[in-house]
């Protein structure tokens, strides 16, 4: 990447701190500053998250519920203010499941790592069966027909599920250029859609005309589905804290930025796409998605199959991004032994150096999922894909809750060191709030979507019995550390492989 | 590989010969960063002749049919992927950034060496003054922006701002914007796919005739004319081994591809002669086509701006460099071979050269300048060409076979030939420039020449080794 910092000194210093927390020195460190804001910025993926549920918060606020984004995007970077601090505290991968195990015990870490990776699952399924309604949109196939969108999500997740464990270095080569091509797809429609599609005043999207139209109050929570779940993935940055050049300021910075970044990007994306819906009951009732209507109306035949192009090649990086950062955390609780055939999912494959298993696991969850969310919503009368982005959220806000919880639990006892990222005598409110904010996120959203709120409790249930019943014995009697004397050992024999 | 003082009895004379390391401290000093990736060399390769496919092309077809127009572009394609086959084996073999020059340096002495790389030079501003003109009356016919000139001047100043920058910003810069370029390619494809009449006039044969396809040669090569700037950036890839091969035969490729398309597309998609006369052929085709599309044709003809400016912006890399590696070696005025402290960029390579291209801007004659880049373009070639086959034969081991390289010079022969029985005028300009470059070798250069640039190294390294084989 640019900003690639080679520095000896650094390596070590960087070397020494983690052997300080415990853990070895294994993956290659070459992230700055850039890489890490790059694959936040790529999860977050202000493309996928907005363009996929702005059809969600049309039906259930109107155009006004785009305002919601900057509401929530102003919350989401308190709360990853109050994470980066952690983050630089305890730079090692695996976020918030290892920053949970170190602040508590194990059985904490364990289920926030749960919940996490069902959000996670979500998150990455959000984005394939997205992907996979914008790819039949592009090939002429209705937006009713589930079977032929499974299909394509099908055909999508095993794309990725190639090309993750056969071609580490493309999927490194796209997730590096996924955050300017980012950049430039969302100025690129923003300045198509401000100069050629803008057929509302400004007032026409405020505040007012949601007074005058008739929704009721309540309905603009609803619609706060489509802000938070495209802001969440930052804890992508976290995850690679062991491959990044001193993690403890890099990190951070990485995160609030890519969030800080996204929220402006989004609010301009949003704002063009709010200018350009003129016809509200026609987008809803078209075969397409919302967006795809909208911008096949500003621009014409042509220009908009171009865009939806870029969306696409954005939507397919980042669910690749999104899939990567899975894997790793699915390797990262293997590795721990915290999932059901744990000793299988942590083989690494000699040719490849991919955890095999684990690619599998993950695209078979995703698929899984995807089908679930599709009978689910045939019965009921929610759609397939708020009903897998709300239990994306409900999970990942709640691992962060729970981060939160105990974070500020330990620092008001006390127990930890400030990191070189703090927040100084703010940081006490700034956690509240944060705690506070997701608690709510989550009410919201379980409030609003009951089916997904179900699944969740449901998989909740069963990963307690699958405690109680054979992780509890172990979690209690495994204990064992490393002590200083095998570090060194270790370290000596990986020198002496080196050499 | 040779450059190093391995011979073939396997002895090492690197004790009491001027070694490769001594050409790697001078380039420390005074060489260029090491910078590019695969991806960039990319950029510039295809964003160097992107323009190619906007603009000139079509005034081929006042002398052949469709037809005969895709054929000789068949022929061309082959004669560039001989040529790049070559240079990839060159530029490997000699990473720096005389190009042309230090391969002929090398094979057949100094006054060759500087002769290849001053008529490469040539081609590089004729080429770039070309698609300036083209960019200026673009500005004004089609974007109706006032005070053309101006603002083509503006634009022309600010890359060669982001040139000084370094090559670290200017070809991420030509990285986007040729993948601009090319999404936009894509834009006319499918702008014209969804006009279902598409069918390639195959029943028109009435002009091949041989004159015809020799007149009409220079507008197929203005195809890929230029795509051998990205050679010059040798002295500043990372990792050249891995990334030339891939990197250069992808940009080739991908230009072949994108020819064939708009040929292909734009004669088939409307009454081909009307072709003939107009400056902009795809904006004529989807004006013709999608009248009614309002935002489509805003959309392309905006962006199609942007294949001027990474055309403008490649060449800039491969003239600046000649002109640096030139000046460096003492062929050319010593103030040229200034690097900035901070970024390595040759500012003043870039800046003498850029104010020579606005004069050559200023004559205007569009056709006679592409005539005339086509003839440097084709005699550059034939030098790089017949050194490889000198330099192969000394050196069998490194570079293999010289069959391809005799197949590319005859071919450069026949264009020549073409060149000079058909566009008698601009081949006469040529041997002017030519000429003009022996006497200024002569009375200039002769006695100023740098011992220590490391192209002169290398080639005074090939002097002894050619010595000590001969014992």
């Amino acid at each position: 990447m640019w900003f690639k910092i080679k520095n000896p000194v650094q390596a070590l210093k960087d070397k020494e701190a983690l052997r300080k927390l415990g853990y070895i020195q294994e993956l290659d460190r070459n992230m700055g500053v850039f890489s890490n804001f790059a694959i936040s910025f790529s999860v977050i993926s202000i493309l996928t998250g907005l363009n996929s549920l702005y059809g969600y918060g049309l039906l259930h606020g109107g155009i006004t519920s785009i305002w919601t984004f900057p509401i929530v995007g102003v919350f989401q970077i308190i709360v990853v203010l109050s994470l980066a601090e952690i983050a630089s505290i305890y730079p090692v991968a695996g976020g918030v499941y290892k920053w949970t195990t170190i602040f508590t015990n194990k059985t904490v870490g364990w289920f926030c790592g749960w919940l996490s990776l069902i959000g996670w699952i979500g998150c990455t399924a959000g984005i394939d069966y997205s992907l996979g309604q914008f790819l039949a949109a592009f090939l002429n196939v209705s937006k009713e027909d589930s079977i032929s969108i499974l299909m394509l999500v099908g055909a999508i997740v095993f794309v990725h599920s190639i090309l993750s464990s056969y071609g580490v270095k493309l999927v490194r080569w796209f997730c590096d250029s996924s955050a300017i091509i980012h950049f430039v797809g969302v100025i690129i429609i923003s300045s198509l859609l401000l100069t050629f599609g803008r057929q509302n005043t400004f007032s026409q999207i405020s505040f007012e005309s949601f007074y005058h139209s008739g929704y009721a109050y309540g309905a603009l929570f609803q619609t706060f589905l489509m802000s938070a779940w495209t802001l969440t993935g930052f804890d992508a940055s976290a995850n690679v804290s062991e491959e990044s050049i001193n993690p403890s300021s890099t990190v951070p910075w990485g995160m609030i930025l890519s969030v800080v970044v996204s929220v402006l990007f989004g609010c301009l994306l949003l704002l063009s796409l709010g200018m350009a819906t003129s016809d509200i009951p026609g987008t809803l009732a078209s075969d397409q998605p919302a967006v795809i209507y909208v911008i096949s109306q500003a621009l014409g035949p042509v220009v908009s199959k171009y865009v939806v192009i870029i969306m696409i090649i954005a939507m397919f990086i980042c669910g690749l991004a999104a899939q990567t950062l899975l894997i790793r955390i699915i390797y990262a609780l293997a590795r721990d032994n915290a999932l059901p055939k744990s000793n299988i999912l942590k083989i690494v494959s000699e040719t490849y150096e991919m955890p095999n298993f684990c690619i599998i696991f993950a695209g078979v969850t995703t698929f899984i999922l995807c089908i679930i969310a599709t009978i689910l919503s045939v019965n009921g009368d929610s759609p397939a894909l708020p009903i897998i982005t709300a239990l994306s959220i409900l999970g990942i806000y709640s691992s962060h809750a729970i981060t939160l919880a105990v974070s500020f639990i330990s620092m008001a006892l006390g127990k930890v060191k400030k990191g070189i990222f703090n927040l100084r005598f703010f940081s006490v409110p700034i956690k509240a709030l944060a705690l506070c904010w997701t608690l709510f996120i989550c009410a919201v959203v379980f409030y609003f979507n009951l089916i997904s709120g179900l699944v969740l409790v449901i998989i909740m249930i069963g990963v307690t019995n699958y405690y109680v019943l054979s992780k509890r014995h172990q979690m209690i009697n495994d204990n064992i550390t490393l002590s200083e004397e095998d570090l060194i050992r270790i370290e000596n024999m990986r020198r002496a492989e080196e050499d | 590989m040779y450059g190093t003082s391995q011979n073939e009895d396997g002895q090492d004379y690197s004790d009491i010969l001027i070694s490769k390391r001594d050409t790697q401290e001078y380039l420390r000093r005074t060489g260029l960063k090491k910078n590019l990736t695969s991806s960039h060399l990319w950029g510039i390769s295809v964003g160097a002749v992107i323009s190619g496919q906007f603009i000139g092309w079509n005034n081929g077809l006042d002398f052949v049919s469709p037809i005969g127009l895709l054929s000789l572009t068949a022929i061309v394609a082959v004669f560039y992927i001989l040529i790049i086959n070559i240079m990839i084996k060159l530029s490997i073999a000699h990473p720096f950034a005389g190009g042309s020059y230090a391969y002929a340096r090398k094979a057949y002495g100094k006054m060759t060496g500087f002769l290849a790389g001053y008529m490469t030079f040539v081609e590089y501003l004729c080429i770039t003054a070309v698609i300036f003109v083209y960019m200026e009356v673009y500005i004004e016919s089609m974007l109706a922006i006032i005070w053309p000139n101006l603002v083509s001047v503006l634009i022309f100043g600010v890359l060669i701002l982001l040139q000084v920058t370094g090559i670290n910003k200017s070809s991420f810069f030509q990285l986007l914007i040729t993948c601009l370029c090319v999404s936009i390619f894509l834009l006319f494809f499918m702008g014209i796919n969804s006009v279902e009449n598409a069918k390639l006039p195959i029943d028109v044969f009435a002009m091949n005739d041989l004159p015809g396809l020799f007149l009409a040669v220079p507008y197929v090569l203005w195809f890929f004319v230029g795509i051998d700037a990205v050679m010059l950036t040798a002295e500043e890839i990372k990792n050249p081994d891995k990334s030339v091969p891939v990197s250069f035969y992808s940009g080739l490729f991908t230009i072949i591809a994108l020819s064939f398309g708009v040929i292909f597309f734009a004669v088939s998609s409307v009454y081909w002669p009307s072709l003939r006369n107009t400056d902009y052929p795809l904006i004529f085709i989807l004006q013709k086509l999608q009248r009614g599309d309002a935002v489509l044709l805003a959309v392309f003809s905006f962006f199609s701006i942007s294949s001027f400016i990474a055309s403008i912006n490649g060449m800039m890399i491969g003239y600046s460099r000649q002109a640096f590696s030139l000046a460096r070696a003492g062929y050319f005025p010593r103030f040229m071979d200034k690097i900035h402290y901070k970024t390595k960029a040759p500012f003043m390579a870039l800046i003498a050269p850029s104010i020579v291209v606005l004069i050559i801007a200023q004559i205007g004659d569009t056709a006679l300048l592409i005539q005339i880049v086509c003839i440097c373009a084709i005699i550059s070639y034939a030098f790089s060409l017949a050194s490889y086959i000198k330099i192969a034969g000394i050196e069998r081991a490194a570079l293999l076979s010289r069959i391809p390289a005799y197949i590319g010079l005859i071919g450069c022969l026949v264009f020549l030939l073409g060149f000079c029985v058909f566009q008698t005028f601009s081949a006469l300009i040529t041997a002017g420039i030519l000429t003009f470059g022996v006497l200024y070798y002569l009375v200039f250069s002769r006695g100023r020449i740098n011992r220590d640039a490391p192209e002169e190294v290398e080639a005074n390294l090939g002097d002894i080794t050619i010595i000590m084989t001969n014992i």
